[in-house]
């Protein structure tokens, strides 16, 4: 008899967030924050752009923002592995930095301005057959 | 901005000749083949040959390594120095610069600078090997168009700019081109058509990118004491900047936002010693349809968000207050990467030596300005009669 395996969520790409070993949990965006200047960055990198300080903290990021700008794509990448139509945006996070990513929930109802929040979901399976996450954006639902 | 005192005491540097191979689809022509008759083109407009050429600098950003050495191969082979010079959209535009840094400052008195790319069907960016490829690519956010596209939904929010005034950027461009033999397409298109075409990124159509096409562009670079020793009517080189956008502490910033193309295009007129009211004609890089609106903000032709309203207006016509892409710029002229560059200042030459026919910008210009945008960078000139 062969044993059901436990399934993991993995990251499509590592780097931009965490997903917590307990299965019911949220995952998280991590960015840095300069020990120095205080500012935050997003994806973690390791000088600071603000004051040239080496020295940057990872933290987990509130996944909050208001629409900077946005576009909707019709054109489908080769490769790419959402389907269009689908939403661009860039979204400013409470934290001030920037974030870049796709909207599939409601991109025919942007608008500039608007509330944001990030969430996470399984985009598909990687060959041992653990689920692939990937970051959003949608409106906040009020 | 210390460099203008050094600028100031380099040598004049003129463009002396100028030639290019027509852009579009040559399934069967090579990259040297396309290279050499742009070559040939620019050292009979010059009225030089090969032997004259004492320094080389080759635009391409596809496959660079060796191109330089395998072009310039194809009309001679003296033992000069040649570089490959890459900056994405803005190479040949590049390899000009070194070649005016190198020639100003006494190195040489006569250099080739040349743009040649040959490139497949369809949107850059996609993805050809999972394995190498980042999130950005998996998830579809890789998309030239959608950078321009953000910025311009911006706009429209910000400014009440309008699709129809993005789109008129495609009808005038479309328009140029019926009178440049050496444009891709030589189709006039309305309003509508522009509007009406397959819809790539909000509120960017098909009609309103650039495509992506194969084609060489070539150069003679030389110190203006030496021109006398050339047929071609030289043109200087006043003034150049290039840069890449700055990180801003204060929110939003790169390619979406505004501000680093302002600041390359203060630092072109102050080494020119012109202000934005003084150019008569200029190329600007319409990648896409609203590259266009945006530049003639930036460049200073008119107030921040008047743009799209300026185009719309006419007065970035042949016969407008400042004519932009006499020629059909990227959009129609066509966009093989590396030659585009070289081909914006072969217009320009054109239009302040008074040879650019139909499209001849009326009034005598003498002054000129090219604005060419590589992915991170940019590549201005000011060129004056």
């Amino acid at each position: 008899m062969t044993e059901a395996k436990e399934k993991k969520r993995v990251p499509l790409r590592r780097g931009a967030f965490e997903i917590p070993e307990e299965p019911g949990a949220e995952p998280y965006l991590v960015g840095v924050k300069c020990r120095k200047c205080g500012k935050y960055f997003f994806p973690m990198r390791h000088v600071c752009l603000n004051c040239g300080g080496r020295e940057l903290d990872k933290v987990p990021l509130k996944g909050k923002g208001k629409l900077y700008t946005y576009t909707i794509v019709r054109q489908q990448l080769p490769g790419s592995l959402v389907q269009v139509p689908y939403g661009l945006a860039m979204v400013s996070l409470e934290e001030g930095c920037q974030l870049e990513t796709v909207v599939t929930e409601g991109f025919e109802s942007l608008e500039i301005g608007m509330d944001m929040e990030v969430y996470f979901e399984k985009i598909r399976e990687d060959a041992e057959g653990n689920d692939q996450i990937v970051f959003k954006v949608r409106a906040v639902r009020s | 901005m210390g460099t203008l005192e050094a600028w100031k005491k380099m040598r004049e540097v003129c463009i002396v000749g100028v030639g290019l191979h027509k852009f579009g689809r040559w399934p069967d022509k090579s990259v040297g083949a396309m290279g050499r008759e742009a070559i040939l083109t620019a050292l009979d407009d010059a009225g030089a040959e090969f032997k004259d050429i004492e320094a080389g600098f080759s635009g391409r950003v596809q496959d660079v390594t060796g191109t330089g050495q395998f072009v310039f191969g194809e009309v001679g082979q003296t033992g000069i120095l040649i570089d490959n010079v890459e900056k994405a959209c803005a190479s040949s535009a590049t390899a000009v610069r070194i070649a005016t840094w190198a020639i100003g400052a006494g190195l040489y008195d006569v250099c080739l600078c040349t743009g040649v790319e040959k490139m497949e069907r369809g949107l850059l960016g996609r993805v050809t090997d999972e394995s190498r490829a980042g999130y950005a690519q998996l998830m579809g956010m890789f998309i030239m168009p959608g950078v321009y596209a953000m910025r311009a939904m911006r706009h429209m929010s910000q400014y009440g700019s309008t699709p129809e005034m993005f789109a008129q950027v495609s009808v005038k461009s479309h328009k140029n081109g019926t009178m440049n033999p050496y444009a891709q397409y030589q189709t006039e298109l309305t309003l509508e058509q522009v509007l009406n075409a397959r819809m790539i990124c909000d509120p960017i159509t098909l009609y309103e990118c650039s495509p992506t096409s194969d084609g060489a562009s070539a150069a003679v670079v030389c110190a203006k004491e030496v021109a006398h020793r050339f047929r071609g009517k030289p043109i200087t080189i006043a003034g150049w900047a290039s840069g890449t956008p700055e990180y801003k502490p204060e929110g939003v910033g790169g390619d979406v936002a505004e501000g680093f193309i302002a600041r390359l295009a203060k630092e072109t007129y102050e080494r020119a010693g012109v202000g934005p009211k003084d150019i008569a004609v200029c190329q600007v890089h319409d990648a896409f349809a609203p590259g266009e609106v945006f530049a003639v903000e930036e460049l200073g032709f008119c107030p921040s968000g008047e743009g799209a309203r300026y185009i719309w207006e006419g007065k970035a016509d042949i016969g407008g207050e400042h004519p932009v892409n006499t020629d059909g710029g990227l959009e129609s002229r066509g966009h093989p990467m590396g030659a585009t560059g070289i081909a914006q200042l072969t217009e320009i030459i054109h239009q302040l030596r008074g040879t650019a026919g139909p499209r001849q910008v009326p009034g005598d210009p003498k002054v000129g300005l090219t604005h060419n945008v590589g992915i991170g960078g940019c590549q201005m000139f000011i060129l004056t009669r």
